[in-house]
């Protein structure tokens, strides 16, 4: 009954439980992308499985869970920036923490896909949740804005910009880039060091 | 006519978004506007990469807490299915039919699918850093544009889905297995309501890729694909591309993918089903 991971609703049939759980590794790419941290990211998932679970009859059987799931996500992720933006007032300007704007940070910023994962850091919160549900999660603009609580119209304007954005920034990598320093990159980097407030 | 096609509706032709009036009016304009088609390979790339970016954090191990929560709800899982429900047999599909693909269907194909011709190839012949990068997650977008783009458009034609009709699983055995070197059995998934229609091969990232479809009772199709790969095992994950899911996993030097619009856990059971005794070579 009282399983770590705190207790199931009503709506937490078998079924359910086995669905959120095959949804983690999901779940978990969407956080780092949302968080930049995988700490942050973890803590993310954990709370909104569990608040799925303690609230599992409000999801409509026949509806796609994983759309469900990702708003909470997302709703818990905004709460948290806020409660974020209250307590750090004194460390206003990290836009600058999140990439060094100097030539030689910029030059190493190159096509590679740690750099894309600084990119997405960059990008103002409400483009970088549109952005992943759709290009990396595979939702549909109409799933996107009900995960988000926006209009499908808003969906595309913002996924429109945050990819402008992404190219721009993958170009002049590539153009002030002095060549790739790629080849030894690893695909697995677990926190990227990556600060967003 | 249109020559200009603004970011946001180039997107959504990206995504899929389009209906066939939008769609066919995007790809007019593109085959005549160079710019036009060096933007789409621009979001298509951007794209592509910031998938490739993320998807790590699908395979890194989980954290103890996670482990934890799962496990609870896998023991909750277990109590509850103590009495276990068989699965209730399915009827007997509609007729099967018989699809053989046109060669100028097959290059229009080509034209649809956006990441391939855009995103991969010209990459190639340039000798970018691109295909590298995008690698392992390349080839799921190529089996599931082409089924998605395939049942769109035969949707309301009965024809065309595969190349070797799967009348005769062991001719479908012997013209994958010689293609991709290795021994295959086709599974037999009639037992989950699925019948074999047959197969195809595509190319991709320049090695063949089997292509393996299943017809339900409603008209669903599911596709199994398989690509040699030197890549290490992955555990199968679940994955959306629209009303698509795509369940993948790595095996002995195979990469291997379920496209269908099908519920995920019957899809999973499947894999778990056919996982092991695709393993072989």
């Amino acid at each position: 009954m009282a399983t770590s991971g705190g207790s199931a609703g009503r709506g937490a049939t078998p079924a359910f439980q086995q669905e959120l759980v095959a949804l983690i590794p999901r779940l978990r790419r969407f956080a780092r992308g949302l968080t930049g941290a995988a700490a942050d990211a973890d803590d993310l998932v954990q709370t909104a499985c569990e608040r799925a679970l303690a609230r599992a009859e409000q999801w409509t059987p026949g509806t796609r869970l994983d759309s469900w799931v990702f708003r909470i996500v997302h709703t818990i992720w905004l709460d948290e920036l806020r409660a974020r933006k209250v307590r750090a007032v004194d460390a206003a300007a990290d836009p600058d923490m999140v990439i060094g704007d100097d030539g030689r940070n910029r030059a190493e910023a190159t096509l590679t896909l740690e750099a894309v994962r600084r990119f997405i850091g960059e990008l103002p919160d409400e483009q970088r949740a549109v952005l992943l549900l759709v290009t990396v999660e595979g939702l549909a603009y109409k799933e996107a804005a009900d995960a988000l609580g926006i209009p499908v119209g808003t969906v595309m304007s913002r996924l429109s910009r945050a990819r402008a954005t992404l190219v721009q920034r993958l170009e002049g990598g590539r153009q002030s880039g002095t060549g790739t320093k790629s080849a030894g990159q690893p695909l697995a980097g677990g926190d990227a060091g990556r600060k967003i407030g | 006519m249109m020559q200009s096609v603004d970011d946001i509706t180039l997107n959504a032709y990206l995504d899929g978004e389009l209906d066939q009036a939008a769609t066919g009016e995007v790809e007019a304009a593109l085959a005549h506007n160079p710019d036009l088609q060096r933007r789409l390979e621009q979001l298509a790339q951007a794209s592509a990469l910031l998938r490739a970016a993320l998807a790590p954090a699908l395979h890194e191990p989980l954290p103890d807490k996670l482990n934890a929560f799962a496990a609870g709800r896998a023991a909750a899982v277990a109590a509850e299915n103590a009495e276990t429900v068989p699965l209730k047999p399915r009827a007997a599909a509609t007729a099967r039919r018989r699809w053989i693909i046109p060669a100028s269907i097959a290059a229009s194909l080509l034209l649809a699918m956006v990441g391939a011709r855009y995103g991969y190839e010209q990459y190639l012949a340039r000798g970018n850093d691109f295909p590298r990068l995008i690698a392992g997650d390349y080839w799921l977008d190529a089996v599931s544009n082409f089924h998605q783009v395939y049942t769109r458009i035969y949707a309301n034609e009965s024809r065309a889905l595969v190349d070797i009709p799967g009348d005769n699983a062991e001719q479908v055995n012997t013209f994958f297995g010689q293609s991709l070197r290795r021994n295959l059995e086709v599974p037999d998934l009639t037992k989950h309501g699925l019948w074999l229609q047959g197969g195809r091969l595509l190319v991709i990232q320049g090695k063949p890729s089997a292509q393996i479809v299943y017809v339900a009772s409603n008209g669903k199709t599911l596709a199994l694909s398989i690509l040699s790969s030197s890549g290490h095992d992955v555990a199968p994950i679940v994955e959306r591309r629209r009303d698509w899911n795509v369940l993948h996993w790595r095996r002995n030097g195979f990469n291997y993918a379920l496209v269908g619009e099908m519920d995920p856990t019957k899809m999973r059971a499947i894999a778990e089903e056919i996982a092991p005794k695709l393993t072989g070579i």
